[in-house]
């Protein structure tokens, strides 16, 4: 990957206690990234940490459901660790409810941490003095803003969200020089998706082995890393005639 | 709680008529009792008794009663 470069540059992860997020952060560390990695839970960041290479990188116990806090941990890391270069928006949450399982609160609840921390971060790392020429912001959306599934209503609807807030904000933001894309994501390797996939009675025989196929994904399942590839070559310099694009990475899942 | 209000809790969550259930009902046996019904069920356990259920223990369950064992309130 020697066309990608992100040697200093300063990139802001959040959700980056596991999967793809973690994963990105790692992947950034070893291209020479300082990385600012958030997540909520403080013992994952620090087993993040602690996977990554190099120096600079900087951790912040941060919950982006608490919309109204954002801004000031923003400026904080700004003033002690500088602009930045990129943002991962890899918080979220996957919920499996059943139509019948929601009220309004948890359906707040789902689109405030999918959806608004995404607006909400998007804004607060636009403004002027936050940012370095050139940044790149990609969010971890996923094929569910496209592809019908029982008891993802809310899921896809904050995905949906994402993509449509995304596309209209890398317009407004291209004066500033900023960029914005989103990958959608099939369904990923991670340890939440093995545990969503047992739930929904789609393992292979109950013995822990995920399937090479949750569905129509005929690569096969993603692991981690290949959607952090694809979020990297984003945040970089070589996608740079490359803003509002949502990016499968499903092994082929929305081709069929 | 009684246990007659933990089945009526299940019963409600399955969409059953009340008395439709026991302790002993077969979960194999429950027509409405398939993959949504399960997510249903881990939603149901942790919003009232704080409970969260993983595939593992819901793949365990043979009878509603093994379900109304976990409902402690």
């Amino acid at each position: 990957m020697d066309f990608i470069q992100m040697n200093g540059k300063h990139i802001l992860v959040t959700g980056a206690t596991s999967g793809i997020g973690k994963s990105t952060a790692v992947l950034l560390s070893r291209l020479g990234a300082r990385v600012a990695i958030a997540g909520r839970r403080e013992e994952r960041l620090k087993e993040t940490l602690s996977a990554m290479e190099g120096e600079g990188h900087s951790m912040h116990v941060l919950d982006v459901s608490l919309l109204d806090e954002l801004e000031g941990r923003v400026k904080e890391m700004v003033a002690q660790y500088g602009k930045f270069d990129g943002y991962v928006h890899s918080a979220g949450t996957v919920n499996n409810l059943p139509l019948k399982n929601y009220t309004p609160a948890r359906l707040d609840q789902i689109m405030r941490t999918n959806f608004s921390s995404y607006f909400e971060m998007v804004r607060v790392l636009s403004k002027k003095g936050r940012f370095n020429e050139g940044m790149s912001i990609v969010g971890v959306s996923s094929i569910s803003a496209y592809v019908g599934a029982s008891a993802q209503a809310a899921y896809g609807a904050s995905k949906a969200a994402m993509n449509g807030a995304m596309r209209c904000l890398a317009r407004e933001l291209a004066e500033k020089g900023i960029r914005l894309n989103n990958v959608l994501p099939a369904g990923t390797n991670t340890e939440m998706y093995q545990e969503y996939l047992a739930l929904r009675g789609e393992m292979k025989g109950g013995d822990g082995t995920p399937a090479k196929s949750a569905g129509r994904n005929y690569l096969g399942m993603n692991e981690p890393e290949d959607v952090a590839n694809a979020i990297i070559f984003l945040l970089s310099p070589a996608s740079r005639q490359i803003t509002g694009v949502e990016l499968p990475v499903d092994g082929g899942y929305m081709s069929c | 709680m009684t246990e007659r209000e933990k089945l009526a809790l299940l019963e409600d969550m399955l969409e059953l008529d009340e008395g439709d259930l026991t302790v002993d009902t077969v979960l194999d046996d429950i027509d409405e009792y398939d993959s949504m019904a399960k997510l249903s069920l881990i939603v149901l356990m942790e919003d009232e008794f704080d409970v969260k259920l993983t595939a593992d223990v819901i793949r365990g369950f043979e009878t509603v009663g093994d379900i109304v064992a976990l409902m402690e309130k």
